[in-house]
């Protein structure tokens, strides 16, 4: 069973801005329609916890009056809404298709009032509102909506995937965090690569360096089929499995194991992965990728910290 | 001449090496180079190794078996392979990828599209069994103090600044119940259906099972969530307390012997059980010893000469059928039973048969056995399609829901059609009640989405303001029902 992830529901969106033919920005502009959110703190700092369900990480927040749960999915440039729930939502152009399970549903865009954390608000949104039963019937539990990753640009995250809860900590404009922080040196510390629509950073496998989309709201690690022999020689495949869509139409999958992936000085061995081609992907994105890495990698985390500001991504691995 | 003799064995040993190495069976082995797929067959290669990776990667078996004994591969070529054969035997099949080429929106679907809900996931609790039994270290932690309340104690993390409970029964809310600090630990009290609920506690935002509680299953994600069953039934047993232990078996444990302890109490055992609605057979048991239950008058033959005691949760079912007077015996069957052609025998009343039994909540189907032969109810109109051509009368036993349709007098038909009955067009036939509509159904705890077909058209719930797109562009009805 392969359960993929809203990342991808994104990308959906420059593409139909282009084929409905309305003017697109090339480049790192082109979500410039979602500015990033200033966040209003209620207290120092905040902590809250998440629980999972699947490999989804699910959120309790509100929404104007609106409470539910919420996947955190920072491969979702900004946030998404569950159309289902907020259907009485004024809808601002309809551009952005959806129809991630369905060809030919259309979504729009919205503004919501208040996105309230409990002790950290972001007022004044703008998010997509698509259909996302998909994921309901996956996960059998409702789900409001996404938390991309602009509403995480003004603030630091700590994700600590052992404990279950998510930290949120105000910076300053350089991005140093203003509550001060136990000194705790991470296991990898990683540069962000390309822009702030998707968590890029760089690892190698079998010495090739190569470029992975870190994505929370995937269960599992993807691999583009494409990649040089030297990489797919660490590749062990293990299952084919195809992907047939409700019209009959076959995607092709493997499910493998990566022997060895390497981030900093930080050596992964035995990672799974789904190989695939991932082109329409990489088409619709203009920044090229190798991989997705999902809840797979992950959770062999203890905790992660996301910094925005700074760019930067630290993992802390877990004792085995 | 020794030297000589050295190089003749050398030689020979060598040439046997060379047969061996000829010999030798390889794996045939998959990867991906250039990016396509490859599939490598050595010569000779081992049958067993070539017979797994058929079914890893799902190759044509027959068709390969068959091109290698016959050097043959027109079908792997007309299916996209670049077939290469080598002269020491080898063959090496490579073809591209099966890559989507079309909608981008489409290409994610099939992603979705081979999902399927997993009852194991978090947050709802899945049993296997149809009873449940707490298990606590000495410190409980979990009281039932009534038939639908519990109280939960938190003895440890005095220090925390505030901690609250969660779980399956409040939907895994994380910020709702707020536990009370008191001198015995965190306190606090929770209605609960009686049934299995998963748990954790959240101290100052960081989650933690019951640390006193020995039940526990994964949470899904390499943590644990406790289990506390909320019991129903209390089994009591009269006497013999000269015995060490006593245990309660029964078919809902697979008649396990030291699966479910009784305690010893006053005069007697006792143990206190969460029963999923049914009927069931049990006895008490120990160190090989068996006994029924001396207090309880409802007992079947044990095929041993002697008793098994028989509890029954639930609302009773009198299922009747009239006439056929002259057969000379007549079954109840049905999925409760497991279609036992034998399942339940009914017994002759004046004007027919009739049988009591417990099937359980939920939507059950039967069918009569007269003499060996299949009838579906003939006073009932309620009746689906197996979806094999036949059909079988259906029965509703304890609803949690009902479907009302307003409006829609003049229809002459109206049909309940869900995920709940695979969409069948046949299915749940709703009944009129003056300007209404209506249907109840027992449904699961999860996502349910349905539709209503009046007069043979397919119609979105106007009652329902939730509604999901479908792939027809004409939505479906949603409905949720929660554990709590």
């Amino acid at each position: 069973m392969i359960r993929v992830f809203p990342l991808l529901l994104m990308l959906l969106f420059p593409v139909r801005w282009e084929l409905n033919g309305l003017p697109v920005a090339k480049g790192k502009s082109r979500f410039s329609l979602f500015p990033e959110p200033s966040p209003i703190w209620k207290e120092a700092s905040l902590r809250i916890p998440f629980r999972f369900s699947g490999n989804l990480m699910l959120v309790e927040l509100s929404v104007d009056s609106i409470r539910g749960d919420f996947i955190l999915d920072t491969g979702a440039p900004h946030l998404v809404l569950n159309k289902t729930y907020f259907r009485s939502y004024p809808r601002f152009g309809e551009v952005l298709a959806s129809g991630v399970s369905v060809a030919g549903n259309v979504g729009n865009q919205t503004r919501i009032g208040k996105l309230d954390f409990g002790g950290l608000e972001f007022n004044a949104v703008d998010a997509d509102m698509v259909p996302l039963g998909h994921l309901e019937s996956t996960t059998g539990t409702p789900i409001y909506g996404l938390i991309g990753l602009n509403l995480l640009a003004r603030l630091e995250l700590n994700i600590d995937f052992e404990a279950g809860f998510l930290e949120f900590f105000p910076v300053n404009r350089r991005g140093d965090r203003l509550v001060p922080s136990a000194a705790d040196s991470a296991d990898v510390e990683l540069n962000m690569t390309g822009s702030n629509r998707q968590l890029f950073i760089d690892g190698s496998i079998g010495g090739k360096m190569l470029r992975y989309c870190l994505d929370t709201g995937a269960e599992t690690n993807l691999l583009h089929n494409q990649l040089s022999n030297k990489v797919m020689q660490n590749v062990q495949l293990l299952k084919r499995t195809s992907i047939t869509g409700s019209t009959g139409k076959v995607s092709e999958a493997i499910l493998g194991r990566i022997a060895s992936m390497q981030f900093g000085s930080q050596v992964y061995p035995g990672l799974p992965a789904v190989i695939l081609d991932l082109n329409p992907l990489k088409a619709a994105f203009q920044e090229g990728f190798d991989g997705v890495l999902g809840m797979d990698f992950l959770y062999r985390h203890q905790k992660m910290v996301i910094n925005l500001s700074q760019r930067k991504v630290r993992l802390w691995k877990r004792a085995d | 001449m020794e030297a000589r003799g050295l190089r003749i064995w050398a030689g020979l040993l060598c040439l046997l090496l060379s047969v061996i190495e000829l010999n030798a069976q390889s794996d045939p082995v998959c990867y991906i180079a250039n990016g396509k797929l490859v599939v490598e067959i050595p010569s000779p290669y081992s049958q067993r190794a070539l017979d797994s990776l058929i079914a890893d990667f799902d190759l044509n078996g027959p068709e390969l078996r068959q091109a290698l004994a016959t050097g043959r591969w027109d079908y792997f070529q007309m299916n996209g392979w670049k077939v290469k054969t080598y002269r020491n035997g080898k063959v090496r099949l490579r073809r591209n990828f099966y890559s989507y080429r079309g909608d981008l929106d489409d290409w994610l679907s099939m992603l979705f599209v081979n999902n399927s809900y997993n009852p194991f996931q978090p947050g709802i609790p899945y049993m296997n069994e149809p009873y449940g039994v707490n298990r606590f270290n000495r410190r409980r932690s979990v009281w039932q103090t009534g038939d639908s309340t519990a109280v939960f104690v938190l003895h440890e993390f005095k220090e925390a600044r505030e901690v609250l409970l969660s779980g399956s029964f409040n939907g895994w809310k994380t910020a709702e119940d707020k536990m009370l600090k008191t001198d015995s630990g965190w306190v606090i009290e929770k209605k609960l259906r009686p049934g299995k609920h998963l748990y954790k506690f959240i101290v100052d935002g960081v989650w933690k099972p019951d640390p006193q509680n020995l039940l526990q299953e994964t949470d899904g994600y390499m943590g644990e969530n406790s289990i506390y069953y909320q019991t129903n039934t209390r089994f009591s047993l009269e006497g013999f307390t000269d015995r060490n232990e006593f245990y309660l078996s029964g078919d809902f444990c697979g008649w396990k012997e030291r699966e479910i302890p009784m305690t010893k109490q006053g005069n007697g055992w006792e143990c206190a059980v969460f029963l999923v609605d049914g009927t069931y057979e049990y006895k008490f048991t120990s160190a090989g010893f068996w006994v029924e239950d001396q207090r309880n008058p409802l007992k079947v033959s044990d095929q041993n000469g002697g008793y098994n005691s028989v509890i029954q949760k639930g609302e009773p079912v009198v299922f009747r059928l009239k006439g056929f007077t002259d057969a000379k015996r007549v079954y109840l069957s049905g999925s409760f039973v497991n279609w036992n052609p034998n399942g339940i025998a009914m017994q002759r009343v004046a004007d027919g048969w009739e049988a009591e039994y417990v099937p359980g909540k939920g939507t059950h189907y039967y069918k009569f056995v007269v003499d060996g032969k299949w009838m579906v109810d003939p006073a009932s109109a309620d009746s689906i399609d197996d979806g094999m051509g036949n059909r079988n009368s259906y029965l509703i036993h304890e609803p949690n829901h009902e479907f009302v349709l307003k409006g829609f007098s003049e229809a002459k038909e109206v049909i309940l059609s869900g995920t709940f009955n695979n969409w069948t067009e046949s299915g749940f036939r709703m009944k009129r009640e003056g300007n209404l509509w209506k249907l109840a159904l027992y449904l699961p705890p999860g996502k349910h989405l349905y539709k209503f077909i009046i007069d043979g058209k397919w119609t979105l719930d106007p009652g329902n303001t939730l509604w999901e797109d479908n792939e027809v562009g004409t939505g479906n009805s949603i409905l949720w029902m929660y554990d709590y």
